[in-house]
């Protein structure tokens, strides 16, 4: 798990974007991080079973262990004092209820959207498959389970999304959608964007 | 400059990472696919995606052919037939 800012109160568990979006978005979300840090939230990223730096594969993971991984980290956070929220970036939004804690959900997705966009990169792909999508050689069990793994509908929850989003938002983002950049990249207007409003819905935790 | 136009030049740019000036120096007859170096098979992925999200559209897979990328154009006219389906 990587952590900063573990001696303040309030903590952020921050669930990121899966598969390559990941990637792509890691330093960005560290960015955001140091920028809560700075205003005295601490933040904490989970490695999920099969991502990251775990050492289970890929293959062996499911619905079901990400939902427990992220469980575990919510709880390693808690303690006498301490307020915890979570914010789930794109398609962590299908577990994020799983620690019941109130969530800030980033341009939140279905499974079903997850692995479209896996197979469409496997499609416009030249390389060999190989049984795998996208390079990743996830179980068909976990693949199904994905295709039918939508957000759960929450009491306390906050989505949000850049304004360039046709889609429905409680709070609306500047910058560019950095989880699509084919090369990585970084955009401060979506940082600030992000740090801006975290602080302000984390000031009330 | 319609909307469906200054819309694909945005997308473009934020997707690919490439400047506004670069992309709003994007004629019709522009080629794209096989033209522009940020714009590999992932980056086409992520392009329909985003599309799909921003023009609250979905995209066929079997709309998608080597055609639809091949111009600045093309891929304008692509949008403005999908926003009017």
């Amino acid at each position: 798990m990587f952590r900063l800012g573990a001696e303040h109160s309030k903590q952020l568990l921050v669930l990121e974007p899966l598969f390559e979006e990941a990637n792509r978005c890691r330093r960005t979300l560290v960015q955001v991080m140091r920028g809560l840090d700075a205003r005295g939230i601490g933040c904490a990223i989970p490695d999920l079973p099969g991502m990251g730096e775990s050492l289970t594969d890929i293959a062996d993971a499911s619905l079901d262990s990400w939902r427990s991984a992220a469980r575990t980290a919510a709880e390693a956070l808690a303690g006498p004092g301490r307020q915890v929220r979570v914010a789930s970036f794109r398609g962590a939004a299908i577990f994020d209820d799983s620690p019941g804690l109130p969530v800030w959900r980033c341009a939140p997705e279905t499974g079903q959207r997850v692995i479209r966009d896996l197979k469409r990169a496997g499609l416009a792909s030249e390389a060999e498959q190989d049984g795998k999508l996208a390079g990743h050689a996830l179980s068909l069990a976990f693949v199904a389970e994905l295709e039918n793994a939508k957000p759960r509908e929450l009491s306390h929850s906050i989505v949000a999304r850049l304004e360039t989003d046709a889609a429905d938002a409680d709070v609306r983002l500047v910058g560019s959608p950095i989880w699509r950049r084919a090369e990585p990249g970084e955009d401060d207007a979506l940082v600030a964007s992000l740090v801006q409003h975290l602080a302000d819905w984390m000031r009330d935790a | 400059m319609n909307q469906t136009e200054r819309l694909v030049r945005a997308l473009l740019s934020d997707v690919l990472g490439i400047s506004a000036e670069r992309a709003n120096a994007f004629t019709d007859d522009s080629p794209l696919f096989g033209a522009l170096p940020e714009l590999d098979s992932m980056a086409v992925a992520g392009l329909l995606t985003e599309m799909e999200d921003r023009l609250g559209i979905i995209i066929d897979d079997d709309e998608v052919d080597g055609a639809l990328l091949e111009t600045f154009g093309g891929l304008v006219a692509f949008a403005e037939r999908k926003r009017q389906a």
